[in-house]
């Protein structure tokens, strides 16, 4: 009886990891992150490895948050892994944003005919000072 | 005399690494009078005067009245685009260095990205809570630690992922071009639609007259 139960379980975990998995993936390649960066660095034709990294990111970062293995790296780790998810979530989401035409449709609304690069900056420092008001200064 | 017909496809972006640009670098011509084909070949479309990269966009009326002049006796048919955007690129070896940084940069934020997003996610949808709260309602008692549902799912999320992926490194599941892959061309086609629009929007589109 408990063999039923735990293949029950097993089950119900395994269907809910695929379903899980290929939606957030999906969602993912959805708001062009992954491509975008690419065609920036004009790196288009290393796709294949880009798909890799994400996948094994993927696959780690959840055994990590399931299981709560210990990361021996400590500060360094740390550094990286703040730096580099910290562009990756800037991209995703401005991304987030772009999706449902935000920029066009304000910038028509309120008829700007120039300075979009500015107020571009100006997203991005207004993100980034958020960021660490919320992070660093005011915890809580 | 019957008229003869020139068979003409341009590509949607024509990239060049030469400042002389001839037809046989843009487009793709096809005659039952090869010595036409041959001399069209080696007409001088443009003459890039610059020294950095350039986009031009280009109609395919331009094209249309150059040959027309040369040759007003030839009936062209198009096959391929109307606009079409010329890319010019100085010629350059690329940077082997530079470019497996680059990759490698790109890399590190997709595997950290991907890493910290399934991390929110479950975070978020407090998936251990989800777990504690089946494994409780399945078995009867209550659970410390991780038990085999969270094996299931964490076998279940590298499936989907390679499932949804299609591929993982160099074994692929079937022949279809991954997810990424299709973006990447979408995005690549509304980049060169937008500059062709926008172009034409000022008046920039180098046009016939």
């Amino acid at each position: 009886m408990t063999l039923i139960k735990g293949a029950f379980l097993l089950g119900i975990g395994f269907s809910g990891g695929v379903i899980v998995a290929a939606g957030l993936y999906a969602f993912i390649t959805l708001l062009q992150v992954v491509q975008r960066l690419a065609a920036r660095t004009g790196t288009a034709n290393q796709i294949d490895f880009y798909e890799d990294s994400i996948m094994v990111g993927g696959i780690l970062g959840n055994l990590v948050s399931i299981f709560e293995f210990r990361i021996p790296f400590t500060i360094l780790f740390l550094t990286i892994y703040g730096f580099f998810s910290g562009i990756f979530v800037g991209c995703f989401a401005i991304a987030l944003a772009e999706v449902i035409d935000v920029f066009p449709a304000i910038s028509r609304r309120i008829s700007i005919k120039m300075g979009v690069s500015f107020l571009v900056l100006c997203i991005a420092l207004g993100k980034g000072v958020g960021a660490f008001y919320q992070l660093v200064v005011n915890r809580g | 005399m019957k008229a003869r017909v020139l068979y003409i496809k341009i590509d949607q972006n024509v990239e060049v690494y030469n400042t002389r640009v001839y037809m046989e670098d843009i487009a793709k011509l096809y005659s039952p009078d090869t010595k036409l084909v041959h001399d069209l070949n080696h007409q001088l479309v443009k003459v890039i005067k610059t020294n950095k990269d350039v986009k031009y966009s280009f109609s395919i009326m331009k094209v249309v009245e150059m040959i027309g002049k040369l040759y007003p006796d030839v009936e062209i048919v198009n096959l391929g685009e109307t606009e079409f955007i010329l890319t010019y690129n100085i010629p350059k070896k690329p940077n082997k260095i530079w470019e497996i940084l680059k990759t490698f940069f790109v890399g590190l934020v997709v595997f950290f990205g991907g890493a910290l997003s399934i991390m929110a996610y479950n975070e978020d949808a407090s998936m251990k809570d989800i777990f504690d709260k089946m494994y409780e309602l399945v078995m009867g008692s209550s659970k410390s630690g991780a038990s085999i549902v969270e094996i299931g799912y964490s076998i279940g999320i590298t499936l989907g992922i390679v499932i949804f992926f299609n591929h993982f490194s160099k074994f692929k599941i079937t022949t279809d071009p991954t997810p990424i892959q299709i973006e990447m061309r979408k995005y690549e086609n509304d980049v060169n639609s937008t500059l062709i629009q926008n172009d034409s929007r000022e008046g920039k589109i180098i046009d016939s007259n």
